[in-house]
């Protein structure tokens, strides 16, 4: 059935479709402006394979470490009822507004090599600035809010009740976390995950200060553009836009991605 | 009844705050035997937050919940048997059926420590006695409401629990239904003989499956005894609004007759005297009579020659079919609501506007207080 919009929504959808054209128009001009034939061999380049290595290792250690420990996070914020919570919600968000630049700044100050944590990292032998450990610390820092709101809000669609339930049926807290509350609030959950794994392959900021090298792919990129201009850059940004369509297809698989307006873990669950 | 005696005891000091936000206090002390008690009362009288003190979802304030082997709570001895520990079933009002999982696996839920065929036998068995071994394989978005309650039922059952709590279990489902869950309750019941809490503010319901029925009204309890005692002959206002006394009559005692065991009350706002039985007041004494719209008789000409004491003229305001019942309004100088059968209505030929008698027994006026 087709639908046509209100005439109300006139004026809304112009001023909105300006915008929207002006999102869209640059990614379009991309794909005209790539030069295609060059960018099997651009990104088959030894150092932007080595930057494409670099980044998909790190984001995948700094996914995995964001998802174990940002998930009951997340579970702790929605559910336990203590003291200074709302606080501690509050806490979670600074990295997302703060400019990645001076989260950067930050980390180098305790784990540069002559950091409180950095020192005592140092002592062992072990350094973490330049490295692809400061990478992760970057890319952690930076995007693991997005883990923690997700499950949280993933969790809290939970109905109670169904954890109540759980627990006069004999469940310990962690039971019942592992039968009910984890695979209801999944698919939420790992919308969430991915948006914070596209989030880390284009970190830049921070890890530019925390780990210049080994160069990520933004980093790379920003080699490219300052050293060998425009055109240079264009086929690792074509790469990195190819990851995020990607991420953005997973999300909408999930069926959960924020603008369509549903609440992560509301629907229905899909069941095979 | 000393607490030996008692299959539960629940005695609860809890603050709690209801739903406009004016908190009151919860404080009951009740010996529960095994069987069915029913726990009726308005929304927001503390049923519910009652059920959860005894399931151990919140924790009361003070006092002691205990079976005759295993206590839940004692403030005085600091203990609070955790939920997973207490082997309550609970039926909560929403069924809290888990939306992942299919009918089997929410009923073999709270059996994960047995072996996989224990399990199946287990809730196959109370499947069947459930009538719903047919549907073990969907999810519960893919059964009707009726079923839902039973696999909720099978699923708190199947643990074998001390105490069964039901928080309005079957409010949205119609009565043929109900009836049946009802019968196949009380068949397992016979066998098991626990206590089972039945929470609801449906008269029918209490009258249907209680054996004891305790009235909760704001934290405290305003009466218990069998449906019978205490519904039948409300004491309370409250009481005789929930136990569905559809005629409820401000009035003034005008006359006490000792020797007849009756007193004449005026009904307020009117000119219509209402004998009733006598209790202990003065004349001029304020009064609430509750009169049960099936217990008034209607005549369409004066009725003679009765044993009763009221006859009230008056004219039919409007009449309508509700059911099986049909609910006739009249106008006495009071407004009284009868129920008559649609037979009744077809053989008086009652139309709006028609003269007509109303019939009360003294013993059908109820003294609320």
């Amino acid at each position: 059935m087709r639908r046509r919009m209100e005439y109300g929504f006139l004026p809304f959808a112009l001023l909105g479709g300006v915008l929207l054209f002006y999102l869209a128009a640059p990614l379009l001009y991309l794909l005209f402006q790539v030069d295609w034939r060059g960018v099997s061999a651009a990104l088959s380049d030894a150092r932007a394979v080595r930057a494409i290595r670099v980044s998909l290792l790190t984001s995948t250690v700094s996914t995995a470490a964001m998802t174990l420990l940002g998930v009951p996070l997340g579970y702790v914020l929605a559910r336990a009822r203590f003291r200074g919570r709302r606080f501690l919600t509050g806490l979670v968000f600074v990295p997302m507004v703060l400019p990645p630049l001076v989260g950067g700044v930050l980390l180098l100050l305790l784990f540069g090599p002559y950091g409180l944590a950095g020192a005592r990292f140092e002592a062992h032998g072990i350094t973490l600035v330049n490295s692809l450990k400061g990478i992760v610390l970057a890319q952690v820092f930076v995007a693991a809010p997005y883990v923690v709101i997700a499950a949280r809000s993933a969790f809290e669609a939970v109905d109670e009740q169904l954890e109540q339930a759980a627990a006069t049926l004999g469940d310990s807290r962690w039971r019942t976390f592992r039968r009910v509350s984890l695979p209801l609030a999944w698919p939420g959950i790992a919308a969430g995950v991915t948006l914070a794994w596209v989030r880390t392959l284009g970190e830049f900021g921070a890890t530019l200060v925390v780990a210049y090298h080994p160069n990520t792919v933004p980093v790379f990129l920003w080699v490219q553009l300052t050293g060998e201009g425009l055109s240079a850059a264009l086929p690792l940004a074509l790469f990195l836009v190819a990851l995020a369509a990607v991420a953005m297809a997973a999300i909408f698989l999930l069926g959960r991605l924020p603008l369509t307006g549903t609440r992560p873990g509301r629907e229905p669950l899909r069941i095979p | 009844m000393n607490p030996g005696e008692a299959a539960l005891l629940v005695r609860v000091r809890k603050q709690f705050a209801s739903g406009g936000g004016c908190g009151f206090q919860l404080e009951v002390d009740l010996a529960l035997s095994p069987g069915i008690t029913i726990l009726f009362g308005p929304s927001g009288s503390g049923k519910t937050t009652l059920l959860e003190c005894v399931a151990g979802l919140r924790r009361p304030e003070a006092g002691l919940i205990a079976t005759h082997d295993r206590t839940f709570f004692d403030a005085a001895q600091g203990i609070d048997l955790p939920v997973a520990q207490r082997a309550i079933g609970y039926l909560f009002q929403d069924l809290a059926l888990f939306p992942h999982l299919t009918a089997r696996e929410n009923i073999e839920y709270g059996l994960g420590r047995l072996a996989r065929t224990a399990r199946r036998q287990r809730s196959r068995a109370l499947a069947e006695s459930f009538h719903i071994g047919h549907l073990l394989e969907r999810y519960p978005r893919q059964i009707s409401g009726g079923e839902s309650q039973r696999v909720a039922l099978a699923r708190a059952l199947v643990i074998e629990p001390r105490v069964l709590l039901l928080d309005e279990p079957l409010s949205g489902l119609d009565a043929a239904t109900k009836s049946k869950i009802i019968e196949d309750l009380r068949a397992w019941n016979a066998a098991q003989r626990i206590p089972i809490v039945y929470v609801t503010h449906g008269r029918e319901e209490v009258l249907a499956l209680g054996e004891r029925v305790v009235v909760l009204e704001a934290g405290r309890v305003l009466a218990q005894g069998t449906p019978q005692e205490v519904l039948e002959a409300p004491r309370h206002e409250a009481i005789a609004q929930l136990a569905g006394f559809e005629n409820l009559f401000d009035a003034t005692v005008r006359a006490l007759h000792p020797a007849q065991g009756t007193m004449t009350c005026r009904l307020q706002g009117s000119e219509v005297d209402l004998e009733v039985p006598l209790t202990r007041v003065e004349a001029g004494a304020r009064a609430r009579i509750a009169v049960r719209a099936g217990d008034i008789l209607l005549a369409t000409v004066p009725p003679t020659h009765l044993s009763a004491r009221n006859v009230l003229a008056g004219t039919l305001a409007s009449i309508q079919q509700m059911g099986v019942t049909v609910v006739a309004q009249v106008d006495c100088g009071v407004r009284v609501e009868v129920h008559l059968t649609p037979g009744a209505r077809a053989a008086l030929e009652l139309r709006p506007g028609l003269a007509v008698w109303l019939v009360l027994k003294t013993h059908s006026c109820h003294l609320a207080a």
